[in-house]
């Protein structure tokens, strides 16, 4: 304890003194000194505190009264073995096994999780040799694993070694897994040639290889060194195969029985996987056929409908069709009946003036002159007419021509003259007297002879109006 | 250039460049946050550091004042110790108690380049040495029970061999 201090005091101030000449000792001296004395305490913060109160130079500051982060700091420096070793110094450094990474997903986001990765594919690769090559070496068929693989080990590790930072494991380990295959096919091959080899040196391997791929920090001097005679051995084997090629051919056919049986499980092991896979894509396969047929189906059923769907269509179209040629012929007919009913409105029409015309001349109403108003009598000559024919004028409406006559103011010899041409029917010489006498009714007598022809229509006519006007009625009702 | 006061913890002051004082991340956040003025003759307590370590941290500081910023810590990166430059060598030829005190006010004063070379000083310090003689170097007692050293050994068996 003692001799510490003192070295650290002479030490302290022989640095002092040669780096910072101008700066006073003593003070300097004296605090950290005393500052020392203090961090005998459990915490560096409380000691700092009361430096100054204890004055008494003790033990300096402690290496594990450093805070714990710069403990870890300093550790952090240095390697795992390192650290483990330090395990065994204090319970305290436990601490430091707790700290290591126990996930997974945390394991692999350490520094050395990469080269953990290469190591640990590099022993699974040696391994799988091992096991392929173990009888074989066993039986001294061959020495060992072929050079070229420990070459391209070595190789990897030598780059481990070397390289600072190390990134994406897989293409270091890359070239490996194509050369493995490689190489022991090329291997097989070479044994169905060669029967034994002349060889004494049977090693195995992995567990040779086992600790010096766990520590990683190999001297490549000494492996090189150890396994150079195998590569050699190897080597002067691989030679002592083609040299005794020849001589040793009759042995070549049992060294044939031996290995077949093992291609053939390999062979058979292959077949089985293929089979399986074989199986797996026609269940698929199966499936997606059903998929389709099912697709089909629903395709060509909507394609049914689809036909429907148009052959519908086109009905509607042609009942449209109909229906448009039909509403045509409709309006032609409506334009018929249309045209029938002017021609009959002005057929009515007409009826309508006729009868309007005959009301007036009708025997029922009198007739009267237009510009005196008198009413206007028939025609004694009209009655007569009419007598000749058989009617009564009573029958008609009419007064019997006696009590015609003063009303009309015709002299009883005119009447008497009448009745003479009654008697003697000789209408002829009696016209001309009545037409000088009567000028006025000159209208009336000209229409004569037409009333004469139209009474018996005008009775037919009545009825017809009769009709139309129930008719009519009957319209305006609707 | 301006100048700034440190006090130590015992009082003595050191009149130090403001630039070097800012290799100091502690002391750099300091003036920034409370925007000193040059002109104001303000001290700087420091109270976790004493003098004589306030003197060699300065030593350091003015040494290293024009070096770059030192790059981050890289977690997956494995850290070397054998890259502390010869001065840095010679002035961390110290006792132990300074070196940790050297830490300690590195940490506090938050000096990343100090710390970093300190920490490295101190594992190499531990490197390439048995437990036993750790102990030794360290002054540290045993607290192990036979049983759990046996255990610890048996856990330890893939490092000790070679």
């Amino acid at each position: 304890m003692v001799s510490t201090r003192q070295m650290t005091i002479g030490n302290n101030g022989s640095v002092e003194g040669s780096q910072s000449p101008t700066t006073p000792e003593g003070p300097a001296k004296f605090t950290r000194n005393s500052a020392l004395g203090a961090t005998t305490s459990t915490s560096y913060g409380s000691t700092m505190q009361c430096s100054k109160a204890l004055s008494s130079p003790v033990q300096s500051i402690h290496f594990m009264n450093l805070p714990q982060e710069i403990l870890e700091k300093i550790f952090s420096y240095l390697s795992f073995k390192k650290l483990c070793q330090l395990r065994l110094m204090l319970a305290r450094f436990q601490e430091i096994k707790a700290k290591m990474p126990r996930r997974e997903s945390a394991r692999r986001s350490h520094h050395l999780a990469c080269e953990s990765d290469i190591v640990e594919t590099l022993h699974m690769r040696l391994t799988l040799l091992q096991m392929s090559f173990g009888k074989h070496i066993e039986r001294k068929h061959c020495c060992f694993f072929p050079g070229d693989i420990l070459d391209e080990v070595y190789r990897i590790l030598h780059y481990i070694k070397v390289t600072p930072k190390l990134d994406l494991p897989y293409k270091v380990t890359d070239e490996l897994f194509d050369f493995f295959p490689r190489i022991t096919k090329q291997h097989r091959v070479e044994q169905h040639r060669v029967t034994v080899y002349e060889t004494e040196v049977v090693l195995t391997p992995v567990l040779i290889l086992d600790p010096v791929l766990v520590n990683r920090r190999v001297n490549p001097r000494t492996s090189s060194s150890k396994y150079l005679p195998l590569d050699s051995t190897s080597l002067s084997a691989e030679i002592s195969k083609d040299s005794g090629h020849a001589s040793n051919d009759e042995l070549e056919s049992e060294d044939l029985v031996e290995t077949i049986p093992q291609s053939n499980m390999v062979l058979r092991k292959r077949i089985r996987k293929i089979k399986q896979g074989m199986k797996r894509y026609n269940s698929q396969l199966s499936l997606l056929r059903q998929d389709l047929r099912a697709c089909r189906r629903k395709t060509s059923e909507q394609q049914k409908q689809i036909a429907e769907q148009q052959k519908q269509l086109t009905e509607q179209q042609k009942q449209t069709l109909e229906y448009a040629t039909r509403l045509d012929e409709y309006d032609k007919k409506n334009e018929e009946i249309s045209r029938k009913f002017s021609t009959l409105l002005q057929e009515l029409n007409k009826c309508k003036t006729e009868l309007q015309y005959w009301r007036c001349k009708s025997p029922a109403t009198p007739p009267c002159c237009n510009h005196c108003g008198t009413p206007i009598l028939p025609q004694p000559e009209e009655l007569q007419a009419l007598m000749n024919q058989g009617v009564s004028p009573e029958g008609l409406g009419l007064e019997p021509f006696s009590e015609l006559a003063p009303l009309l103011g015709i002299n009883i010899e005119s009447q008497n003259t009448i009745e003479e041409e009654k008697n003697d029917t000789t209408p002829n010489k009696d016209k001309k007297p009545f037409a000088i006498d009567q000028p006025s009714t000159s209208v009336a007598s000209m229409r004569s002879p037409k009333r004469k022809t139209d009474e018996p229509k005008e009775e037919a006519t009545t009825k017809k109006t009769r009709r139309l006007s129930k008719i009519r009625n009957k319209r305006v009702k609707v | 250039m301006p100048n700034i006061k440190l006090q130590s913890s015992d009082g003595e002051t050191f009149e130090v460049d403001v630039e070097i004082a800012k290799c100091s991340v502690t002391i750099k956040t300091m003036l920034e946050d409370l925007g000193m003025d040059d002109e104001e003759e303000e001290v700087v307590p420091l109270p976790n550091v004493n003098s004589a370590i306030l003197r060699k941290v300065i030593q350091w500081a003015t040494y290293h004042k024009d070096d770059p910023p030192p790059p981050e810590d890289d977690e997956n990166k494995e850290k070397r110790t054998d890259d502390i430059s010869s001065w840095d060598a010679d002035f961390l030829k110290v006792d132990q108690g300074t070196l940790f005190e050297l830490i300690l006010a590195a940490n506090y004063l938050d000096i990343k380049g100090l710390l970093d070379v300190t920490c490295k000083t101190v594992a190499n310090m531990i490197k390439g040495k048995a437990p036993e003689e750790i102990r030794k170097t360290f002054n540290i007692k045993n607290d192990f029970t036979a049983s759990k050293k046996s255990r610890f050994v048996e856990e330890n068996e893939w490092c000790e061999e070679k």
